[in-house]
This record gives structure tokens, C-alpha cells and sequence, in this order.
């Protein structure tokens, strides 16, 4: 399995006969961030101003050369003035995020339709990560607030056709428990509860661990404001003697942003929700694939918030040579090496 | 003017000298005594000018932590046999955090060591209670570092540290009385608000409660803290108290009678205890612990999840800098100069040439500009060379973070 049929369902291609290539996507994406300029510009007070002030001009944007001459949005920005962003009136708001760090708190608005959307796409991450119609998937994380992290999680494996269990206590011990019923086929978790869970059963239960089987460990809140090292993901494919998938998603762009396949060579990036930069951080620069910069996303399909440019100074790489798994039109980044 | 010329050769030399490669064979055959520097992650917050990562302190992680660290021993104890431990330090983070499991990581080094040396710690003034004091002398430490940084609750409260003047006094009151050989105290200088005066008045504290050792360690800003963040436009104003505040300091301990132990500690007792990183050989047990032997500078790797795990095959030391030939000399000069001097004999001992030989131009200009003087066979940095020497090992200091920092990959660039 892996992202393409979910680009093709979006780009609305047919999924028999038409090879999705590199070529195509592109001329997709570029299409897309046009239309996304020339929305924020139209709809959100924040960029209006933004692209005056740098006198943009949204219908001049020919090629992604073109595109990477707009000017960043920064994480201050949002936390100066969230609702500036908002492309939509308030009270078409179904829910709202709030992300808080060294940059201030930052509230991030979706629509009832973008939220149907991430489920979507969560769905579609979750079957690159082997999940299969039937499978059980213990979820261990926070439970929130309607909408939340987990709630997008238990509806995106029902609507695969699987049972997804919110174990919201993160006590090792009720964690394993519950692993001992459900007997899932998946785990999901945040990097760093599932590493130490691990090591807490290998050191305690081994002999539970081998009974257990599953198939993939998928981590959740990914590697964001921590490198999910290769030592620690080789541990825990040891431990359990199955797959990890790595993920990488921020609430600024939907979650998600990137989903690591069965090759494990990289996360292919969602190219129907996000359009993916690396910049030298110090000069704003476009850096080549292959070379470590700043991360910057662009949502390309949001009608709420969209955010444009968006520095997340996470830092990775780019992948662009062909994927093993076949998937050889989307694009991929590394883990995350820590964030600025 | 030359001063400042000799300050900046030194440490530029000093730096290139250092640099570091994946390479980390190491291949111990050293027989002198060595220490061991046990580096303990854990910190109830994480202070704001504070250079390196920690993690907060819970029960699973700190069970995790002893027994990586025993494994990390027991790896070295099969290449160490020869040289006898002779010292143990546990340095920060905050080891105190972990006080009721120290003598479980002691009782090992004793079973893998046979070890009976001295043992020393750092402990946050939050930590010292008449329980947990004795608990300290229970295990066997003999040596207690405190790390006060002030006595005066302003500066505490500039230093984002949790607890005020009074804390602090009382802890090393207590610590005074509890039969320890050695007390040392940290301060911290210069704080953004602090005047010369309240460092004066945390001096005469110190002094009046007959601590035996005080180290005094310049602020140091690097770009990733958050002190940093607060104070970067006012980087040249706090170094130009710098200078001032460390004259003060070095004119009024040596006034009363202390000693010095390195151009930033201070001591009554010569001879009687080393910093975590002034021994001459040592081993860096635990996540981002640095040691110093067989003539390499060696890392450990920064990451607590990465450390837990490379430990259960091997040595964890993800990067290390060898000092050979050349390099070695003056890695050695710099180290001998840190302690404030640096012996003739002892550099033939070990490099059979003539220090003042080797180093002829060098220690020329340094005598020239006032830095240094003959003294019989030493030669000894003066007044103003502890000064210079102050500002040079900072710069040194930082420089090293930065290379250590970038050659184990995970921190932010700076
Ligand atoms: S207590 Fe010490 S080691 Fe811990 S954060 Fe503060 S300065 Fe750093
Ligand atoms: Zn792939």
C-alpha cells in the first residue's frame, strides 16, 4: 500500500490506467499552490497585508520558482493574531488546536470539512503502515477534546474497515493489560512513551512480549521537538520483532504531513495536503535535495486556515530519488533531526 | 595588547588542536590511576543559562539510567583492570535526584574496581537535609560540591533558580556539619542584575562559613539557551563586568588565605579534591559524559534513549579527539596553566624535550606581557595571566561545547 492511490483519488485520476509520475503530480502541485495564494490573498486579512507589503502579486506566480520567492510565515505570526489567518467566518469553526513553545501560543482553526479530510488522509497513512480491514489497533494516546488526536485515530482505522481502541492511560502496566486482551495488530503511540514501554517490557515481561506478535508500531506525535533516533526505531523493532512507522505531522499544516512506507527509507510527503521546502535557515535560501535544512510547508488544500510558507524549524533533509516501495511520484524527508 | 594577542593564539591553538572523528576505537592501556566522571541527566527544571540538554527526573527513567550505567562500568571493567579507580565523581544534572540509588552504581564499582577511593558529588541546595545529608555520608561521600550560585535571592531569581538566599545558606550550614573532608560551592558570576557588591557579600558568606573550596564560573552564553535569548543585546555589558568580577574574586580569596586550585576554583585544602573535570585521567560514565584518557578527549552520546541502548553492546562514546605528538603538548600546557601552573619537570617526564624548549616563543611573550613568571621550576600564571587565563578558557570552553555539540549531531547548530 502505499500514498498514491490517495493522491490519485484526489487529483481524481483514474486509479487503473494512469500511472501517477513524478511529471504529473508536479503540474498538480503547482496548480495548487497557485490557487492557494490567490485564496489567502483573497480571504485572510493576514496574507492580504502580508503580500502588499512585499507586493506580491498572486497571479504572477508562474512556476515553484516563482512560488519560493513569497515571504515565510513564521510561528510568531500565528501567535500574534490567529484568527488574521482565517480564510472562513468564525462560526464556520468546527474545532480549534492550540500548539504551545518556545514561539508563543498558537491556536489553529479547521472546518468541519478539513477535519473529514484529515481522518481521511489518516486513513490512507495508516494502510501505508500495514493496516488491514479487521485489524485491532491499541491507540495509546491522550484522550481530548471532541476531534481530538485520538478520535481523528479510532475513526480514521473504523473507516479502513478495523477496530481502533483508545487506551488513553499511559501507565506501562495498563498499557499491557490492555495489549494482552485487545491483542491488536497495530500499536500507536508518541515516540518516546513507546520506546520506554518497550523497555520496560523486555526488561520485565519478556516472555509476554513474544506471545504478543504484532505487526506495526506506528508513532503517533512523531519525532517533532525530539530526533526518533535509528537506534531507538531498530530497539523497538527488535523488542517486538515488527515493522515501525515513522510519522511526522504538525497541527499548523493538519497533522498529516508525512508517513515513512514499508521500504523505510524516508517519510513520503501527504502531496495532496502539504507542498514541502528546505531552506538554509539563516539565509532563506532553497537548499537541494539531499541537503539538511529548515523544513517549510505550504498547505495546499485547506479552506480554513491555509498557512503559506510556513518556517517549522524542523530540520531533515529531502528525498527525491525513486522510493523502493514503488511509490515513485511523491517526494520524501528524513526523520527529523531536532527542531531550532 | 599582547595579552589579548597571546589570550587568542592560545586558544585558537588550543581549539585546532581539538577535533574530533567517528573513529572511537579506543585502545586503554593506560596504568596511571583514573576517576571516574559519572555524568547523572536528571534536573528538576531546566535552568536557563544551563549548556547542556536534561531530562525531568521520574522514577522508570532514573531505573533505567543505574542500569545502563552498570552495564557502561562493566563494559570498561574488562579493558581496566591494570589501573586502579581512585576517585569517583558524580557531576550534573543533579545527581542528588538520585541519591537513594548511588549506592547501588557505588557497590558495583566496588564488585567490578575493588574500589576505596574518594567519592564526590554536585547537589542542588534543594536536596540538603539533615535525611538526606546523612544518607550522603551513609554511602560513603566523602566530598560535597553545592551548587549555590549565589546567596543573594535576587540573582537566584535572575538565574531562574527555585530557591532563595536562606536555602541556599542553610544547606551548606548543614553541610558544613555533617563531617564531609571537602566542601565546595559553586557561584555563578556575573548575573544580569548582580552588582559587585552582592558578589562580594556571597564571598564573605562562603568564606565566613569556612567552606573548603569555592569555584566561581563565569556566565557563559551560548546561543540555543534561553538566557541567551533574554540577554543577547546585552552580551557586552555583562563581559565588561566579567572582567571586573573576577579580580574582585581572585584578590579577595587569595587575601583570606584560599588557594588556587584552577584559574575558577578556589581552595583551603590543596591537594585534597578535583572538579569533575580536573582530574588528570578520567572515564565519562553515563549520556553525554566526557572522559579524558589515554590521550583522547572522549564523548558519550548525548541522547538518554540512544545512551540506554548503545550501552547493552558497547562503550557509548559516539565521538572522541586524540591529542598526539604536537597536540598533546599543548593540550597539556593548557591543562597545567588552567590549574595555574605548569612544571618543567613533569613536561620532560612525559615528553622528554624541555618545556621552555618546546614553547620558547610562546612562554617568552607570555612572560614579556606579564602572564606568566618563572617560579623555580614552574612556570606560574600571575595575577593578571589568571585573568586572561579566565577569559581565555571560557572562550576555550565554548569553542569545545560547539565542536562536541556539532560532532554528536543532535543539538541545534549555533
Ligand atoms: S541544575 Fe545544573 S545541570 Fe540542571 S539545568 Fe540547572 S544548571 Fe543545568
Ligand atoms: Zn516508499
Amino acid at each position: 500500500m502505499s500514498l498514491i492511490s490517495w493522491i490519485q483519488n484526489n487529483m481524481r485520476m483514474d486509479l487503473q490506467d494512469d500511472k501517477l509520475t513524478r511529471e504529473k503530480l508536479e503540474k498538480y502541485l503547482l496548480l495548487k499552490l497557485k490557487n492557494i495564494v490567490k485564496y489567502v490573498y483573497e480571504k485572510s486579512p493576514f496574507y492580504r497585508e502580508l503580500y502588499r507589503k512585499y507586493g506580491v502579486k498572486p497571479d504572477r506566480i508562474r512556476d515553484f520558482k516563482d512560488f519560493s520567492k513569497l515571504p515565510f510565515t513564521l510561528p510568531s505570526h500565528i501567535a500574534d493574531n490567529p484568527y488574521r489567518f482565517l480564510c472562513v467566518s468564525q462560526s464556520d469553526i468546527l474545532r480549534g488546536f492550540t500548539v504551545e513553545d518556545v514561539n508563543g501560543m498558537r491556536r489553529i482553526f479547521f472546518t468541519e470539512n478539513e477535519l473529514i479530510h484529515i481522518v481521511e488522509a489518516t486513513m490512507f497513512g495508516l494502510r501505508v503502515a500495514n493496516l488491514d480491514r479487521g485489524d485491532v489497533v491499541q491507540i495509546a494516546v491522550p484522550k481530548e477534546a471532541e476531534w481530538g488526536i485520538h478520535q481523528i485515530l479510532e475513526e480514521a482505522v473504523r473507516k479502513a474497515g478495523g477496530k481502533g481502541v483508545v487506551v488513553d492511560e499511559l501507565e506501562f502496566k495498563i498499557q499491557l493489560q490492555s495489549l494482552e486482551s485487545l491483542r491488536p495488530q497495530i500499536l500507536i503511540g508518541p515516540a518516546l512513551h513507546i520506546f520506554y514501554f518497550s523497555e520496560w517490557c523486555e526488561e520485565n515481561f519478556p516472555s509476554i512480549l513474544r506471545r504478543l506478535r504484532l505487526k506495526s508500531v506506528i508513532i503517533s506525535h512523531g519525532c517533532v521537538f525530539y530526533p526518533f533516533t535509528d537506534l531507538m526505531r531498530e530497539e523497538i523493532r527488535n523488542i517486538w520483532e515488527c515493522e515501525v512507522f515513522d510519522h511526522y505531522g504538525i497541527t499548523e499544516m493538519g497533522f498529516t504531513v508525512a508517513m515513512e512506507c514499508p521500504a523505510h527509507e524516508g517519510m513520503h510527503l501527504n502531496e495532496v495536503d502539504v507542498y514541502a521546502e528546505v531552506i538554509d535557515p539563516n539565509t532563506g535560501e532553497i537548499l537541494e535535495p539531499g541537503v539538511e535544512g529548515e523544513l517549510v510547508l505550504t498547505s495546499t488544500n485547506r479552506e480554513g486556515m491555509p498557512i503559506v510558507r510556513y518556517r517549522t524549524g524542523d530540520i531533515t533533509r529531502l528525498i527525491d530519488r525513486p522510493c523502493q516501495c514503488g511509490d515513485v511520484a511523491t517526494r520524501r524527508i528524513e526523520n527529523i533531526k531536532y527542531r531550532l | 595588547m599582547l595579552e589579548t594577542f597571546i589570550s587568542s593564539f592560545l586558544a585558537s591553538k588550543i581549539l585546532k588542536s581539538i577535533s574530533f572523528s567517528c573513529d572511537t576505537g579506543l585502545h586503554l592501556t593506560s596504568t596511571v590511576d583514573l576517576s571516574l566522571n559519572i555524568r547523572v541527566p536528571f534536573c528538576r527544571f531546566q535552568c536557563p543559562f544551563c549548556l547542556f540538554i536534561n531530562y525531568p527526573y521520574n522514577e522508570a527513567l532514573s531505573d533505567l539510567y543505574v542500569r545502563a550505567v552498570k552495564q557502561e562500568l562493566k563494559l570498561y571493567s574488562a579493558y581496566i583492570k591494570e589501573s586502579p579507580i581512585k576517585n569517583v565523581y558524580f557531576s550534573g544534572g543533579t545527581p542528588s535526584l538520585i541519591l537513594n540509588k548511588l549506592s547501588d552504581i557505588l557497590n558495583c564499582i566496588h564488585e567490578l574496581f575493588g574500589f576505596r577511593g574518594n567519592v564526590a558529588i554536585e547537589v542542588n541546595p534543594l536536596d540538603l537535609n539533615n535525611e538526606t545529608l546523612s544518607k550522603l555520608v551513609n554511602i560513603g561521600i566523602t566530598q560535597i560540591s553545592i551548587g549555590v550560585q549565589s546567596f543573594n535571592s535576587d540573582v537566584l531569581k535572575d538565574l531562574g533558580r527555585k530557591y532563595g538566599g536562606e536555602v541556599a545558606l542553610n544547606a551548606v550550614k548543614k553541610a558544613m556539619d555533617s563531617g564531609f573532608d571537602y566542601v565546595n560551592i559553586d557561584l555563578m558570576f556575573p548575573s544580569p542584575n548582580q552588582t559587585t557588591n552582592s558578589l562580594l557579600q556571597d564571598l564573605e558568606i562562603a568564606v565566613g562559613l569556612g567552606v573548603h573550596g569555592i569555584s566561581t564560573y563565569p556566565l557563559m552564553l551560548l546561543p540555543y539557551t534561553e538566557m541567551y535569548r533574554q540577554l543577547k543585546d546585552r552580551i557586552v555589558e555583562i563581559e565588561g563586568m566579567e572582567k571586573k568580577m573576577y579580580m574582585l574574586i581572585l584578590d579577595y580569596l587569595m587575601n583570606v588565605g584560599y588557594n588556587v586550585r584552577s584559574i575558577w576554583s578556589f581552595t583551603v585544602k590543596p591537594g585534597f579534591y578535583n572538579g569533575p573535570f580536573e582530574y588528570d585521567e578520567y572515564l565519562g560514565i553515563g549520556p553525554y559524559a566526557w572522559g579524558v584518557i589515554d590521550n583522547a578527549f572522549t564523548v558519550n552520546t548525548p541522547l538518554f534513549e540512544d545512551y540506554i541502548i548503545m550501552v547493552k553492546k558497547k562503550i557509548p562514546i559516539v565521538t572522541l579527539a586524540r591529542f598526539e605528538g604536537e597536540r598533546s603538548m599543548i593540550i597539556w600546557l593548557s591543562r597545567s596553566l588552567y590549574h595555574g601552573k605548569a612544571s618543567k619537570t613533569e613536561f620532560y617526564k612525559r615528553f622528554k624535550i624541555d618545556l621552555d624548549k618546546r614553547f620558547k616563543w610562546l612562554i617568552y611573550l607570555m612572560c614579556l606581557s606579564g602572564l606568566a613568571e618563572w617560579r623555580g621550576d614552574s612556570l606560574r600564571l600571575t595575577r593578571k595571566g589568571l585573568l586572561y587565563g579566565s577569559l581565555t578558557t571560557k572562550n576555550i570552553v565554548i569553542g569545545l561545547l560547539m565542536k562536541m555539540h556539532k560532532a554528536t549531531g543532535y543539538y541545534p547548530p549555533l
